[in-house]
């Protein structure tokens, strides 16, 4: 018989099992759309290649520097 | 790229080789020994018929703990147990870049894969926190290289030495050794090629029959351990784990952690896409995607007919083979736009991550509960110690300096998981006995409750607590956000 604590730990094991499966969903996600972008018309392919590039890269900038500010204010 | 090409390239892997040494050898001795690592000091430091009975009582074998016996008498008296205990990793683990090197050279890749598998071998912070632990995990992988490398360019009696020293370090040589066997064979059968049936028994016989004498305690150790055994079932996150783990790690990087994971698992994904993508005109990241997935699938695989075994960090053996496949996925014959693209977006992160890790790790090695500083504050002649499970002893170990006082271990609770056997104690020399039977005037009770102790394990203590007048001078409150842990040091008296 294990106490409330193994139960506590199970729960964290499967917070994690999650967190980690939803991460590599998304990763997956991204790489798909960008496969995927060579099945719309050739014209097409370049604008959308260029919003994708956009939107990523604003996003991957924006997360990065709130990180950033959050990693140093929490050394601070 | 015009600066990649002014110096050649062995001056560019030098670099990198050397950064990857720096980083390893850095705040080696800056973290305190986690509850492993004092195991490890303990079994290391003892004579060597009882270090290899320690380990035959516990869950691995003893190959490694040979190693660190050798290092804590090579190094001189008085050397800090850090240095001598965390020296062999360090060294194995600058090893692994040469090899890693080799094994390019041997699979023929492009100078610009062999140096971006190499920087990213050189910066991962999982490699660095292997390079700097006194545990078996660099030394596993620098066997599981040396391997590949000798079953890639065919030196037989080298793959025979790495699997054997294999064998003896980890139980999950047995997963890599049938790994490195089907690719051995694999390989032969589809350039069609007659089977070197003899070669094949040699590489992989020999360590099979020099495997023999640890053969019997292997078995007893499965049988044993089968129902104290502390991992859980693996979950699908758990099993795509390593693809995260063994680039970034898992240190406290905050609001870093889901940008990194998406990135890791993105690079793996399009890295095996390609890998499938390019079969038919380049088998390098078919071999590459079948060296990482065969090993985490065969341990699932044991998983299902044992009990939960699946571990990131015995799976380090997939690193290298990792970093390579990603480091063509994103080199091999991509223009040199979409390149600095794709290293644009990994390297800053790598960077962080592994700026990250140093403070990280301390946080984590600090992490575990001794209560040895409340009881030297109170120490009084003719006092005792006892601890009612292994994890509050072992940190004694560490921590205390007050060898006159006496020290006592209860006896083995019931039900707990993955506590040290009664055979591994005896080897270490720890006194076990219930606490009625001893000779005190004042007891300090340390009780250190983790998630795999029982309740069985609760019983006893608050048991304890009943029969004498006590008062609780610490307690254990390292819960994270979870409630965790418990326990705390009581001073006890009749």
């Amino acid at each position: 018989m294990m106490s409330h604590r193994f139960y506590e730990w199970l729960a964290m094991l499967a917070a994690d099992n999650a967190n980690l499966l939803n991460m590599a969903l998304f990763g997956l996600f991204i790489v798909l759309t960008w496969e995927a972008i060579r099945l719309w018309p050739p014209s097409l392919q370049t604008w959308l290649r260029a919003g994708v590039l956009i939107i990523g890269g604003v996003c991957y900038v924006a997360f990065t520097a709130l990180a950033l500010y959050v990693l140093v204010a929490a050394s601070l | 790229m015009s600066l990649l090409r002014r110096w050649p390239f062995t001056f560019w892997w030098l670099l990198v080789f050397e950064v990857g040494t720096l980083l390893r050898a850095w705040q080696l001795t800056g973290a305190r020994m986690w509850y492993d690592e004092i195991n490890t000091w303990w079994w290391a430091s003892l004579p060597i018929e009882r270090t290899i009975a320690a380990t035959a009582a516990d869950v691995h074998p003893p190959l490694f703990y040979l190693v660190e016996w050798a290092s804590l008498r090579l190094f001189p008296a008085g050397t800090a147990p850090e240095l001598a205990m965390r020296a062999p990793s360090l060294v194995l683990s600058v090893l692994a870049l040469p090899l890693l090197f080799l094994i390019c050279r041997a699979l023929k890749v492009s100078n610009a894969v062999t140096l971006g598998a190499t920087l990213i071998m050189a910066l991962s912070p999982a490699q660095i926190y292997y390079a700097q632990e006194a545990r078996m995990y660099a030394l596993l992988q620098a066997e599981v290289l040396l391997a590949l490398w000798a079953v890639l360019t065919r030196r037989w009696w080298l793959v025979a030495l790495a699997l054997t020293a294999m064998l003896y370090t980890h139980n999950y040589g047995i997963v890599y050794a049938a790994v490195l066997l089907c690719l051995a064979v694999g390989r032969d059968v589809m350039e069609d090629r007659t089977l070197p049936a003899r070669a094949i028994l040699i590489g992989f016989g020999v360590p099979l029959l020099a495997f023999v004498f640890w053969y019997g305690v292997l078995s007893h150790q499965v049988a044993t351990v089968k129902e104290t055994w502390w991992t859980q079932a693996t979950g699908l996150g758990d099993f795509i784990g390593p693809f995260y783990g063994h680039v970034f790690f898992s240190s406290p990087m905050g609001m870093f952690i889901p940008i990194c994971q998406i990135v890791a698992y993105g690079l793996a994904g399009f890295a095996l896409f390609k890998a499938m993508q390019r079969v038919r005109t380049d088998c390098t990241g078919l071999m590459l995607a079948y060296l990482i997935l065969a090993p985490m699938l065969l341990a699932v695989g044991i998983e299902a007919v044992y009990r939960p075994i699946y571990l990131t960090r015995a799976l380090i053996g997939v690193a290298a083979p990792l970093y390579m496949l990603i480091a063509w996925a994103i080199t091999d014959r991509v223009d040199v736009a979409k390149r600095a693209f794709a290293w644009g977006v990994f390297a800053p992160l790598l960077v962080v991550s592994l700026l990250s890790y140093y403070p990280a790790e301390l946080q984590f090695k600090g992490w575990g509960y001794s209560g040895a500083g409340p009881v030297i504050d109170r120490l009084q002649p003719g006092d005792i110690v006892y601890h009612v499970n292994p994890g509050s002893l072992v940190q004694f170990h560490y921590d205390w300096q007050q060898a006159d006082t006496p020290q006592y271990l209860a006896p083995n609770s019931p039900g707990s998981l993955g506590t040290l056997s009664t055979g591994t104690l005896q080897a270490m020399g720890v006194q076990q006995a219930a606490l009625e039977s001893l000779q005190w005037r004042r007891a300090f009770v340390v009780w250190n409750a983790g998630p795999n102790t029982s309740l069985s394990e609760d019983a006893e203590m608050q048991s304890l607590l009943d029969r004498y007048p006590h008062e609780q001078i610490d307690a254990n409150e390292l819960g994270w956000q979870y409630d965790v842990t418990d326990g705390g040091v009581w001073l006890v008296w009749h």
